[in-house]
């Protein structure tokens, strides 16, 4: 019996997905406390939160 | 503006700049590993999910390399620095891992017909990133700054010591997880549009790895310039 390539590109879609969001999200995340911690130091006020 | 304050926005800027270059290239190995690598012909298209899959696990096991080997440096040194760019590789190592535990199962669901097994290679990963998820809830749990960047230096360390094993899990255990295709004492076992693609998600994401924890680190430094002297993050 020939073998098949099986199909099962959505989990590579799937895959592709999430790690995009992830690292995009997180991303996303830094930059935005990074402005608002560059704004409110340059206020002279409080800023970011640490880890 | 101080001088401190100064070289804290430097080094976000900085983080900045290498965090966009990073997801560029990032997209560029999407595209790489999507239009410009061959179809596997037993796993199907899901094949190419280790394009994405080997590089966050890399960025995962530096990033907690690193977190263990800063904190010794700041165990030797007591500088703060150090336990805020331990801190800071510790966050991005679970962003990593986070990438390196979803994208693996949804691999193994279509190749090994389940989304998860209790395997060495598999359940030590998971260990490691419960560990660094405590090493945050640690530094999140302790006020006294001295403490908690003592605390977590030694939960670090801990950490340092499980990445080898890690690695070499699936020399010392019988493990359904595939063996290392590059990191390895022989040549790497690869077609070579598929090696090319994946020295290309290396790079890459190595790069991301370097413009987050950049940009992370300084904004712990702002955020310690904030809190004033004694109050680190």
């Amino acid at each position: 019996m020939p073998f098949e390539t099986p199909q099962n590109g959505g989990f590579l879609l799937a895959a592709y997905v999430v790690a995009a969001v992830i690292y995009l999200a997180y991303a996303g995340s830094l930059f935005m406390r990074a402005g608002r911690a560059m704004r409110e130091a340059g206020r002279g006020g409080s800023g970011a939160g640490g880890p | 503006m101080t001088p401190e304050l100064l070289a804290a926005r430097r080094i976000i800027r900085r983080g900045q700049v290498i965090t966009l270059l990073g997801l560029l290239a990032a997209a560029g190995v999407y595209v790489i590993a999507l239009r410009y690598t061959p179809v596997e012909v037993r796993q199907g298209l899901a094949q190419k999910i280790f394009y994405v899959h080997a590089p966050a696990a890399w960025g995962a096991l530096v990033a907690f390399a690193v977190v263990g080997l800063v904190s010794i440096l700041y165990l030797w040194l007591q500088d703060e620095r150090l336990d805020l760019f331990a801190a800071s590789s510790a966050e991005v190592g679970i962003a990593f891992s986070l990438v390196m535990l979803t994208t693996g199962p949804i691999w193994g669901k279509t190749v090994w017909g389940t989304w998860w097994t209790w395997d060495a290679r598999l359940t030590l990963t998971l260990f490691l990133f419960f560990l660094f998820v405590g090493y945050l809830a640690l530094r999140a749990a302790v006020q006294d700054h001295g403490e908690r960047a003592r605390f977590s230096a030694v939960v670090g360390i801990m950490g340092l010591v499980l990445v080898p094993f890690i690695h070499l899990s699936v020399y010392l255990f019988r493990t359904l997880h595939p063996q290392p295709v590059l990191l390895k004492p022989s040549a790497p076992s690869m077609p070579p549009e598929m090696l090319r693609a994946l020295l290309s998600g290396m790079a890459a994401f190595t790069m991301l790895y370097i413009g987050f924890v950049v940009l992370r680190y300084g904004l712990a430094r702002l955020d310690n310039l904030r809190e004033g002297a004694g109050d680190a993050v």
